[in-house]
Order: structure tokens, then sequence, then C-alpha cells
């Protein structure tokens, strides 16, 4: 079954995600920071875009115009796969289009700042592997 | 009703001081005199140590962070605003940290948190958050090693555990681990 964008529902593992990366807090001179994949606590998820961030002014003019995030510098790359691989998996609403929520992230009640360590090993885990293409 | 009576002897190795005192009528001026010159003894190392060394520029650094981040969405994604109380924690942690170790990097988190950020290689990295409360949450990755954690930070004291796990993905020499 095809989203609007044309994408299929299900996000495939060799599908390569964007993290959109908006400020100082989510990259440094070379890398990108565990922060840049932190969930929003507000509804427990990770916004992203299913989209290959090539060519990079395609990504700017997605995150500026697409995904309202005119303060967007860049982008952190990575496939499906090294979500799902931290227990994560995707739902694809094309709202925007091309956009995904990263679900399933582990949240305790019994222990909050548990389940806080958990996330932020989870948050290290794909920073280490993420490209950080930079915008232009 | 008996009087309770103590005599305070101080010595600091640049003032001595002997004073007797009531507890429970009050306090005798060589008592006022003993905690002023140790309230500005105190507050004089702690403007030393404010003044100079790499932990004056981690709090200068977290206050930035802090100062940009006071209002919510400061990430456009809809984070919370860090507030004071995260700050004076994260102060605290600063202050607790081993002289030895490497400057962490400082981020803001979405959840309001402020993270101190290690990461030595590709493949080693180490993270903790602070937030308003008592507990401390951390992670690392070192190798194929990783794990994570929620400790109490209390009376100024980072938790042993935390300190080790830290010290060893910071240090030069490649970690070996028992599973």
């Amino acid at each position: 079954m095809s989203l609007p964008s044309g994408l299929p529902e299900v996000v495939a593992n060799d599908e390569p995600i964007l993290r959109f990366l908006t400020n100082r807090n989510h990259y440094n001179t070379s890398a990108v920071k565990p922060p840049a994949f932190t969930p929003n606590p507000k509804d427990g998820c990770l916004s992203v875009a299913r989209h290959n961030a090539e060519p990079i002014d395609a990504s700017e003019r997605m995150a500026r115009e697409d995904f309202n995030l005119p303060k967007a510098v860049g982008v952190a790359r990575l496939p499906a796969k090294a979500f799902r691989k931290e227990g994560l998996d995707f739902r694809a609403d094309d709202t925007p289009p091309r956009h995904a929520d990263v679900i399933d992230w582990p949240w305790r009640e019994d222990d909050p700042e548990y389940g806080k360590s958990e996330r932020k090993l989870i948050a290290a885990a794909l920073a280490q592997q993420a490209e950080r293409l930079m915008f232009r | 009703m008996s009087q309770s009576i103590y005599m305070p002897i101080v010595a600091t190795g640049f003032i001595s001081l002997g004073g007797c005192a009531s507890a429970q009528t009050g306090v005798s001026d060589e008592a006022v005199m003993l905690h002023d010159n140790f309230a500005r003894l105190y507050a004089h190392q702690e403007g030393a140590e404010s003044l100079f060394g790499k932990k004056s520029q981690l709090i200068s650094d977290l206050r930035e962070i802090a100062a940009e981040c006071a209002n919510d969405d400061w990430d456009g994604y809809g984070a919370e605003a860090i507030n004071d109380a995260v700050v004076f924690r994260a102060e605290a942690v600063i202050r607790a940290l081993p002289e030895a170790l490497p400057n962490p990097e400082i981020s803001a988190e979405p959840d309001g948190d402020i993270s101190f950020d290690w990461t030595p290689s590709r493949t080693r990295t180490f993270t903790l958050s602070v937030n308003a409360g008592t507990r401390l949450a951390y992670a690392w990755i070192d190798g194929a090693n990783r794990g994570n954690a929620a400790e109490a930070f209390e009376r100024g004291t980072l938790p042993k555990r935390l300190v080790n796990e830290l010290q060893q993905i910071t240090s030069d020499v490649p970690a070996f681990r028992s599973s």
C-alpha cells in the first residue's frame, strides 16, 4: 500500500532516514551528538524524513518548507535498519510528505530515569553510526 | 533545663580560633567571628575555583546553552525549555567531576535535561543526563560493550560506578572487560 508521496506504508530496512539537525545541541564539528536522536517527551517519538539527503539542496528545501524547520542546518543520515536494530520501528504518516515517526522507545513509568538511560543508550548508538551532512 | 555549652575549635591552616558558646541562649562574639571568617574563607576558595580552571569554562558553557534553550521549542521539534533547577543540578555535577577527566560536550535535550557527552573515539561514548531530580541517567558504549544505569547523585558525590565507567571510556588504554 502506498502513501500520497508514493512511498510504501512500511519503511524498508534499506531506506535512508534523515534526522534534520537544527541547533548546536545536535552536532559538533565532525559528528552527530546523542541529543539529536533523543525522542520528544510530548509524543514519545522521534520525527524523521524518508529521504536520501542527496541532492543536499532538496533536503534543505524539505526541512525548511515541508517540515517547517527554518533553522535546519544539516542532516544526520542512517539506514532504517539501524533504528530497528535498537528495537525501534517506524510509523509513516506522510504528514508532511515523507514524514515518519520513530516509535517504540523504552519509557518506564515506574523508573523514569532508568527509562531515560535506556533511551540515551539508543540515542548514543544511533549518533555513533550517523553520517553528518551539512547544508551549504 | 540544663544549658548545653560547647567549645568549637577550628584549625583551617589559615585561621585558628577557639570559642565558647551557649547553644541555648545564643552565640558568643567569638563564635560569630569564627562563622564570618569561615564564610569568607569558603567564598574565597569558591571564587578562586570559579575564576580559574576548566570547570569554570564548563559552567560558562552550561549557562550559555541554558540561555539559548530558555524557551520552549528551542529545537523546532517542540523541545522543553531548560529551567533553573536543572542548571543548578548540572553545575553541581560539574563541580563533582574528577579533575583528571577531559571536558565533556554539554548539550540541551528535548525533555529539558542537560546532557554531558564524552566521545573519545567513534566507538566509545559516555553520555550523562541531569534533570531537576536526584538521580542521574547515563549510558556508555565501548566498542561491543554497552550499558546504562540510573543512580542517585547526593551530597555532591558522583556514584562510584558512574565514575568508574566514565574513567574507563575516557582512558587512553583500550578496555578489556569481562562479560
